[in-house]
């Protein structure tokens, strides 16, 4: 009853707030516990231009438990996950409270998009990547953010398989080229950890160590 | 000329007294239900008496004391005041909340402070055996 | 593929004329010359005559070849001449001038004839030439009755003669009877019998209960049809071993009584509840079912012809703006008592009552009115308090519903709309509550109602309580949250009276969240004199009730003053402005009690002359007062 009335109260404070950037909307107009929250990427992010949809599921207790919330749309991010959406913030676990709102938490996620924190990833693998390669990891949130959260057509922007993983194209094409198949190439290579070949030391051994996984891995 | 009065029939509005905080306005609403203090609780149906306010003590946050006995019902509010998450402590006034529900708010607030205490006993321990494992 | 007929368009019927050659079809052509001589009295056979009848008779495809021939050779005198009989020729456009009786026992006779022609001719023809024979002589005949002429004629002959039938022992009516029997047009003769019995029925009934609505009329319909009609033709039907059933009969004054009703359906319900009567007794009709011959196809059309009806007159009649809201309010509960009269399971209900409800939404005062009806303020709507009052009734109907619900559960009738939801619509308050999506509306306008009793103590509490709890009967008991907050305040303050005795002052204390949509804005300060003696009782409150406070709203309350030996009890505006006169015989300028009480100079004003239309005070110049001392 009182997360109904609360739910009911937040959504109308909401509607009259057209300045947050934030919206809330039910999935179903009888059922007030599942809604999904939209707000921009932050500017002078790679997620500027995108616009996020959140899962949100209100457990009985809310507000003295938190909101249950995951990202519907596809996001590259250190503390969300690439694959579910699943996202690592404290004021959605441990660190709640109940004067937080499901606007304020929305908020919040909005700012985690502006200062992720890599030290405790959702993300491993994006996470490495956001530590050792920041501007390898900024174009590739920005690829997805242009083709998960952006409102041009999805077709309208051509796909890319290897900027999709940050993986650089000329690797790609470089064993592409050795006649493996494209796909098997950035499996390996997202396997293997291997964004670009610029930055290693010693790129022969590395290229070897790469056409030997390659090859166990066509046999 | 004597102008005399007889009799009055007025009426008023009650309201709490709250206390300003630093910014010097006083919260309106209850942070937690999000309804303004002179209302109730969501569990509550008549305002005022029978939903009295808590007004913390140290912090100058207050709630319906409904509300803040169901936020430090949960573990996971470490006794905290869920607005500025210093360890809630709160105003004995007489008359506000019956003597079940002030004592259920002192067994929680309690609670949690051997909660505490029992955490820090081992981190202290946990640093303690760390500094073991430096000297050796 | 081949048939009779295709063949039969390709090469032509034989006939006399076809025979020359051969000694069979001369014998026949020899025997069928010799019939053709009547009608003339038939002359003896020659010898030649019966050498061909011995010979055609000899085998059985000779007796059918025969008789073939014999056929054509009717049909085709049958259609070039008609028939005739005694010399005369009894052709169908002469029907028409003649009489009926002449032409019936003419045309018996004549039937009687052919049937016995080969049996007075002694010709022995096998069981299956005869019945070749006769069939096509009935075919003949019926050909000529099926005449539209005809029977055109036998119908104004029984409906001239419909009050003699059964005493009419005439001759010519049996055997007509007997003649439509043997012709195998029993059921033409029916239909001609039934068509009278209609027309006889429904004149009664336009003749009788045109806008007979508020007294019984189906016993009387009864009684025609089963003394005046069915005791008519009893006779008649038993001579053609027909049967009518009395209750087909009565379906057929039913059904007439329906039509006439239908097209009277929105004057009847305007006219509710004087035409109760008559509703009650179309619901008869319209669920009568006669033996086994009930057809749902004729009580679904007589349901949506009633439905069609109806609406076209609401559509022309009752929405416009020419109607005033309380009429159709009243209308509408007309429509709902009345047709669930007609049809208690609400289908018909559910379907004219939807574009009244739509039109009741649009108008502007319609929760006013609506309010005001269940509160028993608007005399006109009595019947709505009536309703409200009636808590045992509408559970009455409730349970009752529900039990049939439950035992007997039928599925919705098959003309019902998709959405229809069963008993949505048998409670009139709640019907008319449901017009809109929300009872919140509705909920709004009673907390405002009450509370503005309660504020300015203008109506008795028992009687609010009253009211309030029968309100929660309908609209639900949670939907009152606020009325009851504003309740409790109201008792809560009348027991603290006792509590503070001390001053002359009692105080209606609100919890002002509750009250937000009656309190206003103050428009001006108390004088200080009645802001100290509410400070006083502040402190007392606040003694009492740890950390809360009043504050004091001026726009409600009132003062009971004594002013020079008189007593007057009014708003705290005005006991506000005189107390500036209070032991103040100096002239008291409007800017500073404007001032003072921060109210503006034009309301000041009004105030002031108020005090000087009552004597108190004397106005010296427009800007200045002073006491009438």
């Amino acid at each position: 009853m009182s997360r109904v009335k609360r739910i009911a109260k937040e959504l109308e404070e909401c509607k009259q707030d057209s300045h947050s950037g934030v919206s809330l909307k039910l999935n179903n107009e009888t059922d007030l516990t599942h809604l999904t929250g939209v707000f921009k990427g932050p500017p002078g992010t790679p997620y500027e231009g995108g616009n996020f949809q959140v899962d949100i599921n209100v457990p009985s207790e809310y507000p003295f438990k938190p909101p249950q919330m995951k990202f519907i749309t596809k996001i590259y991010h250190p503390n969300i996950s690439s694959v579910t959406g699943a996202i690592c913030l404290d004021i959605l676990k441990d660190a709640w409270s109940p004067i937080l709102t499901l606007k304020s938490s929305l908020i919040s996620l909005q700012s985690l998009l502006q200062s992720p924190e890599p030290d405790d990833p959702q993300d491993a693998e994006v996470a490495k990547h956001y530590l050792s390669d920041k501007k390898g990891f900024n174009d590739t949130a920005a690829y997805w953010t242009k083709i998960y959260a952006s409102d041009v057509d999805a077709g309208q922007a051509e796909l890319s398989d290897s900027a999709l993983y940050g993986i650089d194209n000329d690797i790609v094409v470089q064993f592409e080229n050795m006649g493996f198949p494209r796909d098997k190439t950035i499996e390996v290579l997202r396997r293997m950890g291997i964004k670009n070949l610029n930055s290693v030391s010693n790129k022969s051994e590395t290229e070897n160590k790469i056409l030997e996984e390659l090859l166990k891995e066509c046999q | 000329m004597k102008v005399q009065v007889l009799e009055w029939n007025a009426v008023a509005s009650w309201h709490w007294d709250l206390k300003v905080d630093d910014s010097g306005v006083a919260d309106e609403l209850c942070g937690i239900c999000r309804v303004p203090f002179d209302g109730t609780c969501p569990s509550c149906k008549y305002p005022g008496t029978d939903c009295p306010l808590i007004l913390g003590d140290g912090c100058t946050h207050n709630f319906h004391l409904h509300c803040i006995l169901k936020w430090l019902e949960q573990d996971t509010s470490k006794g905290l005041c869920p607005m500025c998450r210093q360890v809630f402590v709160y105003k004995r006034i007489k008359n506000m909340g019956t003597s079940e529900e002030l004592h259920n708010l002192q067994v929680l607030i309690e609670g949690h402070k051997a909660m505490r205490e029992r955490e820090n006993e081992e981190n202290e321990f946990d640093s303690f055996e760390d500094d073991v494992r430096m000297t050796d | 593929m081949l048939s009779s007929e295709l063949i039969s368009s390709i090469i032509p019927t034989p006939n006399l004329s076809d025979i020359n050659a051969g000694e069979l079809e001369n014998d026949i052509s020899i025997i069928i010359n010799w019939i053709k001589l009547f009608p003339q009295p038939i002359a003896e056979p020659t010898l030649r005559v019966k050498s061909a009848v011995k010979s055609v008779l000899k085998d059985e495809s000779s007796q059918f070849q025969f008789t073939k021939l014999l056929n054509n050779s009717i049909n085709e005198n049958f259609q070039l001449e008609g028939f005739h009989m005694d010399g005369m020729n009894i052709c169908p456009d002469e029907l028409q001038g003649a009489d009926l009786a002449t032409v019936i026992s003419r045309v018996i006779n004549t039937k009687r004839f052919y049937d016995n022609l080969l049996i007075s001719l002694n010709l022995n023809l096998s069981t299956s030439c005869l019945n070749l024979y006769k069939k096509n002589i009935n075919k003949n005949f019926k050909l000529l009755i099926g005449e539209e002429v005809f029977l055109a004629k036998i119908y104004t002959y029984f409906d001239e003669n419909f009050l003699r039938l059964n005493s009419f022992h005439d001759f010519n009516i049996i055997l007509m009877l007997q003649f439509f029997e043997a012709i195998e047009m029993k059921n033409e003769l029916n239909q001609i019998l039934i068509n009278i019995l209609i027309k006889k029925i429904k004149f009664y009934i336009n003749e009788n209960f045109k806008l007979a609505w508020s007294v019984p009329i189906l016993h009387t319909l009864n009684n025609f049809i089963e003394h005046q009609i069915y005791s008519n033709i009893d006779f008649v039907l038993k001579s053609l071993h027909l049967s009518i059933d009395m209750n087909d009969l009565i379906k057929i004054g039913y059904n007439e009584l329906i039509s006439l009703r239908i097209n009277e359906i929105y004057s009847i319900i305007i006219d509710y509840p004087k035409s109760e009567i008559s509703l009650v007794e179309l619901n008869r009709c319209l669920n009568f079912q006669n033996s086994d011959n009930f057809d749902p196809n004729i009580e679904f059309y007589q349901r949506n012809k009633l439905v069609e009806n109806f609406s076209d007159n609401v559509n022309k009649n009752l929405l416009n703006a020419g109607i005033n809201t309380i009429n159709l309010i009243k209308t509408y509960i007309k429509i709902i008592k009345s047709f669930l009269i007609l049809d208690p399971k609400g289908v018909l209900l559910d379907k004219v009552i939807r574009p009244v409800r739509k039109y009741l939404k649009t108008r502007d005062d319609i929760i006013n009115k609506l309010v005001l009806g269940l509160l028993n303020k608007e005399p006109e709507l009595v019947e709505l308090s009536r309703e409200l009052q009636n808590t045992e009734k509408s559970f009455k109907l409730f349970k009752n519903f529900d039990e049939l619900n439950d035992l007997n559960w039928v599925p919705d009738p098959i003309d019902a709309l998709p959405d229809f939801k069963k008993f949505k619509i048998n409670d009139i308050i709640q019907s008319l509550i449901s017009i809109f999506d929300s009872k919140e509306i509705f909920i709004v306008e009673f907390t405002k109602l009450f509370g503005n009793k309660m504020i300015n103590s203008e109506e008795d509490l028992s009687v609010i309580l009253k009211m309030i709890n029968l309100l929660k009967l309908r609209f639900g008991k949670n939907e009152f949250f606020n009325l009851d907050i504003m309740v409790k305040d109201f008792i809560n303050s009348r027991s603290n009276r006792g509590m503070v005795d001390s001053t002359n002052l009692n105080c209606l204390i609100l919890s002002h969240l509750y009250w937000s949509d009656i309190i206003e804005t103050p428009s001006f300060t108390l004088h200080p004199s009645l802001l100290l003696t509410f400070q006083a009782y502040n402190e007392m409150y606040k003694r009492e009730n740890f950390n809360r406070f009043l504050k004091i709203i001026p726009n409600f309350g009132t003062v009971k003053l004594s002013l020079e030996g008189k007593s007057y009890n009014v708003p705290l505006d005005k006991a506000s402005v005189i107390l500036m006169f209070h032991d103040n015989n100096e002239p008291v300028s409007v800017a500073s009690i404007s001032e003072t009480l921060n109210m503006s100079e034009y309301f000041t004003n009004k105030i002031l002359e108020f005090w000087v239309s009552e004597g108190i005070l004397l106005k010296i110049t427009p800007q200045l007062y002073a006491s009438n001392e």
